[in-house]
Order: C-alpha cells, then structure tokens, then sequence
C-alpha cells in the first residue's frame, strides 16, 4: 500500500497481514511513517492512498468512511487525544458504544446496563470514575489521556485495535496500567497493533511479530527478540543494510 | 417616514381603548414615549446599536393590533404547576387577572393589576419606565401600546424556592399581529429568586412583539434570569432588558435562542453602588435564513463592582449572528473587574457572524478584558469522534451541543435546563 500527504509519497509500499490473535509491534526511527500507517488505516482524511489495497475481516477497508471501519471494529488509540470541551465522556461513549451495537443489529443499552459497563471497563486502566463525567479529555493529565484511550478500546471491543504511541508521555506506573490493561483485551478473536519507540512497553505486551519501518516501507521483520536488539544497537545496522 | 406615521396614527385614533381602566400617570407616560418615537424615529441598519437590525423593516407592511383581550388556545405549560409560580402572558395579556402571592412571600402577577392595585401602584409608578431608556425608539415604540405585561415584587429578605415563569406565548392565527409587553421585577434587599422568561409562538399569521423588561435589584439580593427564545420562524421580538443593580447585589442572566424567529434582544445592566456583580450567558443557534442580533451593556457607575459576560453563538446555512457588547466604566469606578466574552462558530460559507466587543473606560484603576473569535468547528475532534463509531453528522452536532454547553449550563432550574438542551438538540437537528 501507498499513500500520500500534501503530494509527498509517505508510503511506499507496505506490506503487512495481522490474523486474528496476533500482536504486532511496529518500530522505527521518527519520521519513518509509523503515525501514518495508523492513520491511513483509521480513515483520516488528510491521507490519500495512492496504490495498493486493504482487507479487514473480508472486506475493503478503503471504501469505508471513516465511521464504517470503526463499527466493524477497528479502533486506534490517538498518539494525540483529541479535548472535546462540552462533551462529557459518559454521553460520547454512549452514543459511540450505542451506535456500534445498531451496526451489529443489537439493540441500544439501558442507562443501567451502559453505567455498569462503564464502572467494569474504567476498572481495566484505573480510570478514575470522576473522569468519566468529565468533558472528553479535557484538564486529563498526559497519562489519564492514554488510560482513557484505553478504556474506549474497552467499551468498544474491537477486532483490531491499533495503538499509536500508547506508551509515550507515561511515567513508569501509568506504563505498567495501561500496557496491563491492553494485555487484558487481548483475545484469539481480535489483533492488536502496538506502535512504539520503546521496548518497555513491550515487556507487557508481548508482540507475535515484531516490524521496522523505514522510510514508508517494513524493511524488516522477527519476533520479539528484535525489539531487544534494536533498544540495544538502534536502528543504524537494519538501515546500512537495506540502503 | 411612513411606519412610524402609522404606527402614530394608530396609536392616535385608538388613545382611548389603548389606556383604558389604567391609571392616568400610567398613560401620560405612554404619550411621552410617543413623543420620544416620534422624535426619534425607527431605528435603521444606519443607526450603531441597531447596525444589523433594521427595525424599521422588520415592522413595515400591514400590521393588526388588538387592543381588547382576545382568546388564545392555551400552550402546554413549561414547567409542572409544583416547580413554578408563573405570570402567563398571551400576545402581551395577562391570561389570568390578579395578583398572587408565593408561599414564601414574593408577589407576582399581572401588571396591569399592580398598576391599578392600592397595594402596588406606587411601587410601579415609582419604578416602571425609571430604569429603561425611552430614548430607545423599540423600547417607547413598547411603551407606547402596552397594555399589560408581568409584574414580580420580592419583598425584602424572600428567598424563593422555586422560580417564577414568565410565560409569553404568541399566537396569530393568520393575520399578522404585533403585540407589546412589559415587565417589572422588583427586588428588595437581600431577596433571593430565579425568574425565569419564556417566548413561545404558534399559528400560521406573522408576529412581531415588542417586548421590555425592567429589573430593580435591591442592595445584597440575588436574583437569576433564565430568558429562553423559542419562536417559530414567522415570529420575530425586539426585546430590550434593563437591570438596575444596588450595592452588593447579584444578578446572572442566561438567555437561549434555540428557536427559529428573528430576535434582537439588548441586555442592560446598571451597576449604581459598590460591589454590585452581573453574569451574563448568552447563547443563540441561527440556520436557514435566521437572524439574531444581541446587544450587551453593562455600565460600571460605582467602585468595586464586577461583570462577567460569555455569549457563545453559532451561524449555519445562510444566517446572520450579532454581538455587540459594550463596557462603560464611569471615572469614579474604580476597581472595576469586567470580562467580555464572544465566542463563535461559523458552520457555513454562506453565514455572517459580527462580534463587536466594545470598552469606554474613564476610570484608572480597572481591570477590563474583552475578546471575540469566530471560528469553525474543530475538524480533529470531528475525526476523534468518527473513529469511535459516531456519523460525521453526530459528532458535528455532538460538538455544537458541547459549544452550547457552557452556556446552558447556568440555567438554575434542573428541569428547565433540560428543556432547553432538548430544544438545542432538536434546533442542531433543524440547522
């Protein structure tokens, strides 16, 4: 898959299949199109794909707005979450959870059912409860942010989820929450994909694969092993090599 | 010019029925503020304070006015009987004759029965017509034909538990209609209420209402507003709000045009002794081709007095929004803290939105800050939302409500709060 911003071709070529199961971690020196691949896979509009195509659970991802691959169940985790002051956390997750259920032809929750749901999932990552009656995101703390993307993951359940830079701005404590709390999701029925510069996170998240992405392309790709290696030598030995 | 001819004409030949069974003074002021029109004039779009409202237009063409009591089919009411005291007013007519009184004291009712009551025609004489400007050509164009209106008296030391409703309801069946109202708030020392101010209309006739209110709150008293504009498109208000404000007094008022009439609304705010504070939010939703225009004005006369106002405002399709503040400062108000706030979102290309924040300071030792932004819905939390699941059409309205939010929020009454969030939800669903 190809895709571009602005004109400027920042995939060239990617090559990936994540099965149901799996944990992939995806690597790579800044600017090497981590956040795009992400992106380009949520629907971000900014993002034209150029060449190449996608399939998720059978279907072609790049027909689908934005909204259809999130309620066939793809979800990312914001390297950036977005402040939506107004807009308290409890009616977002409603309507978002309730408009997910009408996809898969259930039927909405009751305010019962959905406040119970709530309490059980903020437990995953911690979340203050406070924090759910709260406007989204807005006043959180760099870590409360990342836990509450977490805990959207949770409500929402979804087959693939793709987290980019969970990991990143989080003390050791808020690390070790939020990377339980994604090992906990985790499934044989749904597939995550960890974007992160640091092995750490890794160290709870055990990753099937794990990939390295240079220049809009996976130049290469092993199991967990390689993620130890790169936090001892960097990136420099895989770049000499594929240049 | 020929609208105000009529309207002169009209008021003329009907002098008579117009002052009927109200006390002389009341109507020796009613020619004094003819006088004021007819020195005056209708406000033109030439006209500073009335520079995107063009009153002289909006009250051109054939108008009917009545001046005997009519009957009106009865509006569901707002707020269950429990929750509320209220003053219902049809086309500017007490529909209930009398005076009441609440079970904590305050007394409220018709204001036509204070003007001619023993008991209260003192205090209406001695305050009706002292606080608002007659200067204001809509405001004696008001005074001119009213007949009645809403009267409140929060006699000293009253604490309400639970607010007082001004329920204006207009209704033409298929004439158009112009009508007038005014109301009298009256707070004495240390009185604690909400009063809430409802605009509703139905009918297929066109409407246009001249409506204003005149606010005296007594030194140490308390006193919140809630106005809301819910009027259907073929009903348009001209509605000019004075408040005069004593020492130590607080007086916050939030007001909504969630409906889809033309409303030009002016809030004006005294602050005649020390340590007086005033609140205001404002919030209007304008589509199709609506038009809302919103004048504040707080004028700081005496030291160590506080002002606050926010008006939020959101213009889609090819509608026009207005705000224009304005904070006087008299040379010995010192120690004056004034904040204004314009915030707005601009939803189409096609939409207008003008903010005018505006500061006159005499004084040396203030502290004033005004601001205005126009700006578009944020395209990054519309992408948020989207990717957790929510149509692009959901999460624009999601985030308009959580614009509005700060706004609806200071509404006191619970009930009424969630009645005009209900109103904001559907009006976002019409825009």
């Amino acid at each position: 898959m190809h895709a571009n911003v602005g004109g400027k071709e920042i995939l060239r070529g990617i090559n990936l299949e994540v099965r149901a199961g799996e944990v992939h971690a995806i690597m790579g020196p800044n600017g090497s199109g981590k956040s795009t691949l992400a992106s380009v896979l949520a629907g971000n509009e900014k993002f034209e794909v150029t060449e190449g195509e996608v399939t998720f659970c059978g279907q072609n991802l790049l027909e689908m707005s934005i909204e259809e691959r999130a309620r066939e169940g793809l979800f990312l985790g914001f390297q950036y979450p977005v402040e939506i002051p107004g807009v308290t956390m409890s009616n977002f997750m409603k309507m978002a959870v309730n408009e997910q259920r009408k996809h898969r032809g259930l039927e909405p929750l009751t305010a019962g059912e959905f406040l119970k749901m709530m309490r059980e999932k903020s437990a995953v990552v911690e979340l203050s409860s406070k924090l759910t009656s709260r406007s989204v995101n807005e006043g959180f703390s760099g870590g409360e942010k990342k836990k509450n993307e977490i805990f959207q993951m949770a409500m929402l359940d979804p087959k693939l989820a793709i987290l980019d830079e969970t990991d990143s701005g989080l003390d050791i404590d808020a690390l070790r929450i939020v990377a339980t709390g994604v090992t906990k999701l985790h499934t044989a029925e749904n597939a995550t994909v960890v974007i992160t510069h640091y092995q750490r996170l890794l160290d709870y998240i055990v990753p099937d694969y794990v990939h390295v992405l240079y220049k809009g392309r996976i130049i290469h790709s092993g199991d967990k092993s390689l993620a130890l290696k790169l936090e001892a030598e960097g990136y420099d030995w895989l770049i000499n090599d594929y240049q | 010019m020929p609208t105000k001819q009529n309207l002169l004409d009209n008021y003329l030949s009907n002098i008579d029925i117009i002052g009927e069974g109200l006390p002389v003074w009341f109507n020796a002021r009613r020619s004094d503020a003819a006088a004021s029109l007819n020195l005056h004039g209708l406000p033109t779009a030439k006209q500073e304070q009335y520079l995107h409202s063009d009153i002289a237009r909006l009250v051109e063409g054939e108008w009917e006015q009545y001046f005997v009591p009519r009957r009106h089919p009865a509006p569901a009411p707002l707020l269950p009987d429990a929750e509320a005291s209220r003053v219902e007013l049809m086309n500017g007519r007490a529909a209930k004759e009398g005076l009441r009184v609440s079970e904590e004291g305050a007394v409220y009712g018709s204001l036509r029965a204070a003007a001619c009551s023993a008991e209260y025609s003192p205090m209406v004489e001695k305050w009706l017509d002292s606080v608002a400007d007659m200067g204001d050509a809509p405001t004696a164009l008001t005074r001119m034909f009213v007949q009645d209106g809403a009267f409140i008296y929060l006699p000293a030391g009253v604490e309400m538990t639970s607010p007082i409703l001004i329920d204006n309801f207009y209704h033409a069946d298929t004439e158009a209609e112009m009508c007038f109202a005014q109301a009298l708030i009256v707070a004495d020392e240390g009185a604690r209420g909400e009063v809430i101010v409802t605009h509703r209309s139905e009918g297929e006739g066109r409407i246009m209402v001249g409506f204003t209110r005149e606010a005296v709150i007594g030194s140490k008293a308390d006193i919140r507003f809630t106005e809301l504009y819910d009027l259907q498109s073929n009903c348009s208000i001209v509605n000019n709000n004075y408040i005069k404000q004593m020492g130590e007094s607080h007086c916050s008022t939030m007001c909504c045009k969630t409906g889809d009439g033309y409303v030009r609304a002016a809030y004006n705010s005294a602050l005649t002794e020390r340590e007086a504070i005033s609140d205001v939010w404002a919030l209007y939703l304008c589509g199709g081709e609506e038009h809302c225009d919103l004048n504040l004005a707080v004028r700081h006369l005496a030291p160590d007095c506080r002002s606050y106002s926010l008006v939020k405002g959101a213009a889609a399709d090819m509608s026009v929004g207005s705000f224009a503040g304005m904070v006087y400062v008299a040379q010995d108000a010192q120690r004056t803290d004034a904040q204004q706030q314009s915030r707005n979102l601009l939803l189409s290309d096609t939409a207008r939105i003008y903010a005018q924040p505006q500061l006159e300071i005499y004084a040396d030792d203030v502290k004033c800050t005004h601001g205005a932004t126009v700006g578009q819905l944020d395209d990054e939390a519309i992408y948020y939302m989207r990717q957790r699941g929510l149509s692009e059409r959901q999460a624009r309205r999601l985030q308009i409500e959580g614009f509005a939010y700060d706004v609806v929020q200071h509404c006191g009454c619970e009930n009424m709060c969630r009645h005009i969030s209900e109103l904001t939800a559907a009006k976002l669903e019409r825009m």
